[in-house]
């Protein structure tokens, strides 16, 4: 019953105000219509000689293993950094449980220069996970390789549970949610000098977002702020030179939780994780 | 209420960087100075070690090698940092309470890494102890091609001391054929080469352990000892959000759990 009224209190209620009379009572992110399938907002990485894989396993195989599997159709959409759609590719997959896809090479006719988005989003069937309110979620693992770094790809998953599309929903609804009042969110992670840091910032809501980054090291801070539309990117890129101290990472927004996708590049190899 | 883990393997040295500021500003958190402990089992005792104080604000390495010498090839045991307020005695028979309050949204996490030669992975993590009735499954999509030897990483962390050996079972996702049945070590982090069941690229390692559970990572080292690549992988509930994800996570276990046989 306690469960039925929170789940109830999400759906209807937006975390903001929600937000008013508990912090505990903040939602990451909202509960779709019923008939939805989620995915993330993962990043495409194209420039500098990035190359983004997707590994893509059968949801009907992993949900009913015993059943006979087929070929699956998944929809792959493409935003480019101002949140706005370029193209969509269906790809039927083929009935084996894991499909290792070049999502650059998916998208390679459109000959894109820039990072973008993209959204993977699985059949809409009634899988038996809605008997328990739950919706079905894509959330990676991407791969991204660069062969003039070495030869391993760093993989890393998504962590927004960003995008949710539907048969009865009138276009993909974004879910992310966001307060009245400013966060903070503190990467604890520490940027070492001789590296270079790459982070990428979405914004998972439907408004536009304003994100002021802080770099705080030696005893100073530098501001960077930024404004996203809805489902838009933006790469921070810092190199730490051998002077600095410690660097420390500040995102300051009104999303609950403005985690970015870190990529560290180190003098011979990389490392990608999520905040 | 996390512990930090501090994890080694005979193809990478560990290290686990603290950081004594919460994640967010919107959760009360009280932020204070802190001590730092070390502990790790002997198979019969938790030994612990104070590494001193980190203050308001401030980050700080432990490398591995500087708190525990030893380990063999496949399994070393698994070092916990917690914070703490008040001192601990040279041995313990359980883990000890927390003593501090962690953000939630997300996770109060560490740097948990490791290092070869020049080259360094990490993911953001803290590690709770298991309750040891627990059971694993895990899908594996990390294989890796040409110049890269693959392994796949288990933490395991349990609140008594005392050590014990578990089969973790390996299946093939596609056939559900049983490959090979290996030991993991409780309180330990285990490391199991997988190159030599030579999975295809559409093959999917499926990982099975009946009375063990834990984090599994795939973990990557290229040939050249230049680059590393880690990344945890999900547990089933993470293949649905919102509603009951656990008893979704249950559900899809005792499919797979009655469909994976070793015997067959």
């Amino acid at each position: 019953m306690k469960e039925h009224l929170k789940q109830f209190l999400k759906k209807n209620i937006p975390a903001r105000l929600l937000e008013l009379f508990s912090y505990k009572a903040v939602s990451i992110t909202k509960i779709p219509v019923d008939d939805a399938v989620i995915s993330d907002l993962f990043v495409l990485r194209v420039e500098d000689g990035w190359e983004t894989y997707f590994e893509c396993l059968q949801f009907d195989s992993l949900l009913n293993p015993k059943g006979e599997v087929g070929p699956q159709t998944v929809i792959f959409c493409f935003y480019n950094k101002g949140g706005q759609f370029i193209t969509e590719r269906e790809l039927t997959l083929s009935k084996e449980i894991k499909n290792t896809i070049n999502v650059n090479e998916l998208v390679k006719d459109l000959s894109l220069k820039e990072d973008g988005l993209f959204a993977i989003f699985h059949p809409q069937k009634h899988h038996w996970i809605s008997q328990h309110d739950s919706f079905l979620a894509e959330r990676g693992y991407i791969g991204y390789a660069n062969t003039r770094i070495g030869p391993i790809k760093g993989f890393v998953h998504g962590n927004l549970d960003a995008i949710a599309r539907s048969d009865t929903g009138k276009s993909d609804q974004l879910l992310g949610n966001y307060s009245f009042f400013k966060k903070k969110y503190r990467l604890q992670h520490i940027l070492e000098p001789w590296n270079k840091y790459e982070l990428y910032f979405v914004n998972p809501t439907s408004k536009k977002q304003r994100f002021t980054i802080v770099k705080q090291s030696n005893q100073k801070e530098d501001k960077t702020v930024i404004s996203l539309p809805p489902m838009g990117l933006y790469k921070y890129v810092k190199t730490v030179d051998k002077k600095e101290d410690i660097t420390k990472i500040i995102i300051e927004s009104k999303l609950y939780l403005a985690r970015p996708v870190v990529f560290k590049i180190m003098p011979s190899s990389f490392d990608v994780f999520h905040g | 209420m996390p512990f930090f883990p501090l994890a080694n393997t005979s193809k990478s040295s560990g290290y686990c960087t603290l950081h004594n500021y919460p994640p967010n500003n919107w959760e009360p958190i009280e932020q204070c100075q802190k001590f730092v402990w070390a502990m790790y089992s002997d198979g019969k005792n938790w030994i612990t070690k104070n590494l001193g104080q980190l203050g308001i604000g401030e980050s700080k390495t432990y490398n591995y090698s500087d708190i525990y010498q030893g380990g063999d090839e496949i399994a070393q045991p698994l070092i916990l940092l917690q914070f703490r307020r008040t001192p601990l005695a040279k041995q313990l028979s359980v883990l000890p309470d927390h003593e501090f309050t962690y953000n939630k949204i997300p996770e109060w996490r560490s740097t948990v890494g490791f290092s070869l030669n020049d080259a360094q992975t990490s993911y953001q993590g803290e590690i709770n102890p298991f309750p040891p009735k627990a059971s694993l499954l895990t899908f594996h999509p990390f294989i890796q091609y040409f110049e890269v030897n693959n392994y796949f990483l288990f933490l395991n962390v349990e609140k008594s001391p005392v050590f014990r050996e578990e089969e973790i079972e390996i299946y093939e996702g596609n056939s559900k054929k049983f490959v090979d049945s290996i030991k993991i070590k409780n309180n330990s982090a285990s490391l199991i080469p997988l190159d030599a069941y030579h999975f295809s690229a559409d093959q999917l390692p499926v990982f099975v352990c009946r009375s063990m559970a834990g984090i599994p990572f795939g973990l990557a080292v290229s040939q050249n000892k230049r680059m590393l690549s880690l990344e945890h992988t999900h547990p089933p509930a993470s293949f649905a959000v919102h509603g009951e994800r656990f008893k979704v996570q249950g559900e899809i276990k005792r499919q797979w759990f009655n469909i994976l046989n070793a015997e067959e």
